[in-house]
């Protein structure tokens, strides 16, 4: 087979630091081609550099035969690779047919050619069995439609070379295996697809050939076929992870006592009448789909969202009007899902990420006590070992599994019995996955801490839960412990194939209230 | 090992994020240092000081409500209000002279509140807040003395004794030092102190940084604002009447525009306008550099026509350096 991108030995470096070394390998036509590695491991930069964002120090790319400096993103789009970048980049204040036609308009004469626009967007939508109307704003649509919309368009450019970085990260089951079918379909009109994703399960089901990248570092290209999803993890790692990827669930140390019990829940429609009690030194795994109302459980729970209905008791305590202050001092913490958004400040340093809970013990009568903010974070730095290079570096320029052990330590610094987690290893690489795993397992086994952990991922899932509660539509769907817990069966809950799917429905509302805040 | 760290400190003096603009205020000083005699010389420092010190006493508050993310374009309007309406106490109102100055900071610490709750608890945005406020609280001095001249003297003042103190305030001096100097540097030192060094300020900084973030770590995001905002009209608030003390003269217009010279000092220090970043030794820097700017180009003759362009182009250049420097790292 022709190989339409040649990587011939491409590098490439950020202030002193190499982000890719002496790169080179081959991409045929008509393939999917996956490209796996670390966060960091320079598969971004390298797609970055084909897709003209950035360019090259040293090396070439040899495009359908002949040396091609891309350089810019119109002259990619000219040579017909287009990319749909992880956090999507379109314009929210626009409608469907707007966003998917920015830059190339139809016109009539000078003035736009709305009606054309729009027609030939709902033709496209609906080739791909996207439900969607194309005047609607796309304010209005939640991240997994965004996203399909922005695959969309990158097909209707009729790219030779689609890229598509992360495309699953915010796409349900149903939506991610719809995505697979277009990307099959376009293979079949030979069009070469690089994938990138952390979901091997997904890789191994669309991808070809897989390359494996390590800081920086071409390690090699193999057939789908031929590799195990461990071969490529030792790749990915360096070393061999699925040891430590054993299993967290050890019911031997739940005691009978509750330490938490929901009753009747409800938050608007998003959580409908929740009931469930966590036991003390408990792993408690929740799983649902987005939309599902997992987050808002757990938000309202915490207290940063008010509950309509229903109580919630803490240790025996009742808890009327909670607030995260009250939560803390009840013995509660949380990690929150979005650590952007919601968790850390990336303004600040690692020691003020850390101790800003805790005016009291970092300040005397309001005046700042650097030296025991330091010594508050240090302990956390060591015990979660946090690979900084100054404590008064701010936390943006970590990567991403020191700044989820950042957001981690300040949960733990407030001495919780109970700590809810979610998504505890969202954005985070396989390595520190490791290790966040590890960090739970210890955290229960000496601090005896009972656990919340709200999940996409289903390994994960079932890798940590003693139990899991299966959420669907706002409601418990379903409840599994010991043997029972196992992928079909908390998927079944999930898309609560008893009843009927109202699911599309609540997402889009459950967006829609997320965006006001 | 102590050793170490002690150099660790030094390369970050260097690496600070007022280095930038501290170079450009070196080369400015330099500059006139060569082009003219009058520059360097006490009289002329002590000069740009003075003539500096309202300018940074506010500087000092706008530093605080840009960090927290909010913006204020009020400062100006107030600044006229206070120290019209503390003269009129004085005068015509026959209050001693201290009532006077206490009622003049608090009507500047409420119109901080107001900008504040609108912000906040309304939830409009600061730069429509204050906007409004601007416009009300010019049109309130202009209103109120009916477009005349208030002015301050032993004849119109009831509180004969006072009046002496005031005066001294605005125009005396300790050895060769104004008296404004100390009171510009006692705001420094006090903004230094809350800013850098206490809870509120950290919390200011997170709530610049990540609203959303500092609310689910329980921190009352919409008081840390409001703060921000009623320190920075008290400030006006005495920045007016120091003005007072120093003209002895005040009418409806006196402040007009001002706060866009708070605005660009504080720019120019290195304060982001997105929030979460921001200093008070950068607000300093920013303040001299406008001073020295405006001196410097008086002694070596450019008109005020000319000053104006060159501090509109230092604000660009100053932080199109910071950008800049932000997108290396």
């Amino acid at each position: 087979m022709a190989s339409i991108i040649r990587f011939e030995h491409i590098s490439k470096s950020f202030s002193g630091v190499r982000a890719l070394d002496d790169v080179s390998f081959d991409i045929e036509t008509a393939q999917v081609h996956a490209l796996v590695g670390e966060n960091g491991a320079g598969k971004s930069t390298l797609m970055n550099i084909l897709s003209g964002l950035l360019t090259q120090d040293a090396g070439s790319i040899i495009y359908k035969g002949a040396e091609t400096k891309i350089g810019t993103p119109a002259a990619a789009r000219k040579h017909g690779i287009a990319t749909v970048f992880q956090e999507l980049k379109n314009c929210d204040n626009l409608t469907v047919a707007e966003n998917i036609f920015l830059g190339r308009e139809y016109k009539n004469g000078i003035r736009p050619d709305w009606r054309g626009m729009n027609e030939k967007a709902q033709e496209i939508l609906d080739s791909y069995g996207i439900d969607v109307d194309v005047r609607a704003s796309l304010h209005s649509l939640s991240v997994a439609q965004k996203q399909i919309i922005e695959i969309a368009k990158a097909i209707d450019l009729n790219a030779d070379v689609l890229i598509l970085d992360e495309p699953t990260s915010a796409l349900t089951v149903n939506e991610t295996k719809h995505l697979f079918e277009n990307i099959r379909r376009l293979k079949e009109q030979s069009v070469t697809i690089i994938f990138i994703s952390h979901r091997l399960d997904e890789i191994f089901e669309i991808a070809d050939v897989i390359s494996v990248l390590r800081s920086g570092q071409y390690l090699g290209t193999h057939k789908a076929a031929d590799v195990s999803a461990n071969d490529i993890i030792r790749m990915i790692a360096g070393k061999d992870l699925m040891t430590q990827y054993a299993s967290v669930a050890d019911r031997d140390f739940i005691s009978p006592k509750k330490v938490l019990e929901v009753s009747s829940l409800s938050r608007t429609s998003l959580v409908r009448d929740v009931s469930f009690s966590l036991f003390e030194g408990e792993i408690l795994g929740f799983y649902g789909l987005q939309g599902s109302g997992r987050t808002e459980l757990m938000e309202t729970i915490f207290g940063t969202q008010k509950k309509t209905a229903g109580s919630i008791r803490v240790f025996d305590h009742d808890i009327q009007k909670s607030t995260s202050r009250k939560s803390i001092r009840g013995g509660l913490s949380m990690l929150m899902e979005e650590r952007k958004t919601n968790g850390l400040f990336f303004n600040m340093s690692v020691n003020e990420n850390i101790a800003i809970i805790h005016e009291g013990k970092i300040s005397w009568h309001g005046v700042l006590n650097k030296r025991s903010m330091k010594r508050m974070a240090s302990a956390y730095i060591s015990q979660l070992s946090i690979r900084c290079s100054d404590q008064r570096q701010p936390v943006g320029k970590l990567s991403g599994g020191n700044q989820q052990k950042v957001a981690l330590s300040r949960c733990l610094s407030t001495e919780p019995s109970i700590l809810i987690l979610d998504e505890p290893t969202r954005g985070v690489d396989v390595g520190a996955k490791a290790e966040i795993y590890e960090i739970l397992r210890r955290l229960r086994k000496e601090n005896h801490i009972s656990m919340i952990v709200v999940s996409s991922e289903l390994p994960e899932v079932i890798m940590l839960s003693d139990r899991v509660l299966v959420m669907h539509n706002g409601c418990i769907t379903g409840e599994l412990q010991g043997d029972e817990i196992n992928e079909k069966s908390i998927l079944q809950y999930a898309f609560n194939e008893t009843g009927s799917n109202t699911h599309e429905e609540v997402s889009y509302e459950s967006d829609k209230e997320r965006a006001r805040y | 090992m102590e050793n170490a760290l002690a150099l660790k400190e030094k390369k970050n003096v260097f690496r600070m994020k007022e280095a930038g603009v501290l170079i450009a205020l070196a080369i400015l000083f330099l500059f006139f240092c060569l082009t003219t005699d009058s520059f360097l010389t006490a009289q002329n420092l002590l000069n740009i000081l003075r003539q500096v010190s309202l300018l940074g006493i506010m500087t000092v508050g706008m530093t605080m409500v840009l960090v927290t993310g909010e913006f204020d374009l009020s400062v100006g309007s107030t600044f006229g209000m206070t120290g019209m309406l503390a003269g009129i106490f004085m005068t015509s109102g026959g209050m001693p002279v201290w009532l006077s100055i206490l009622l003049g900071i608090a009507i500047g610490l409420g119109i901080g509140l107001v900008n504040g709750l609108l912000v906040t608890y309304a939830k409009i945005p600061s730069f429509i807040v204050t906007l409004g406020m601007l416009n009300v609280a010019r049109g309130f001095a202009l209103v109120v003395t009916g477009g005349l001249v208030v002015a301050v003297n032993d004849k119109t003042a009831r509180d004969v004794a006072g009046i002496e103190s005031f005066f001294f305030i605005g125009g005396g001096k300790v050895g060769e030092i104004p008296v404004m100097i100390f009171l510009f540097i006692a705001v420094i030192a006090v903004g230094f102190f809350l800013l850098h060094r206490t809870i509120i300020g950290f919390w200011m900084k997170a709530v610049g940084g990540n609203a959303s973030a500092a609310k689910a770590v329980g921190i009352n995001v919409n008081l840390v604002k409001i703060t921000g905002f009623a320190i920075l009209g008290a400030l006006a608030g005495l920045a007016g009447i120091i003005n007072l003390a120093f003209l002895t003269n005040v009418q409806g217009t006196t402040g007009q525009g001002m706060e866009l010279n708070v605005i660009a000092a504080t720019v120019i220090g290195g304060t982001s306008v997105s929030g979460g970043e921001g200093t008070i030794l950068g607000a300093v820097i920013g303040v001299l550099l406008t001073g020295v700017l405006n001196n410097g180009l008086i002694l070596i003759g450019a008109s005020s026509f000319i000053q104006t362009i060159c501090i509109g182009a230092v604000i660009i250049g100053a932080v199109a350096i910071d950008v800049w420097t932000r997108k290396k790292q």
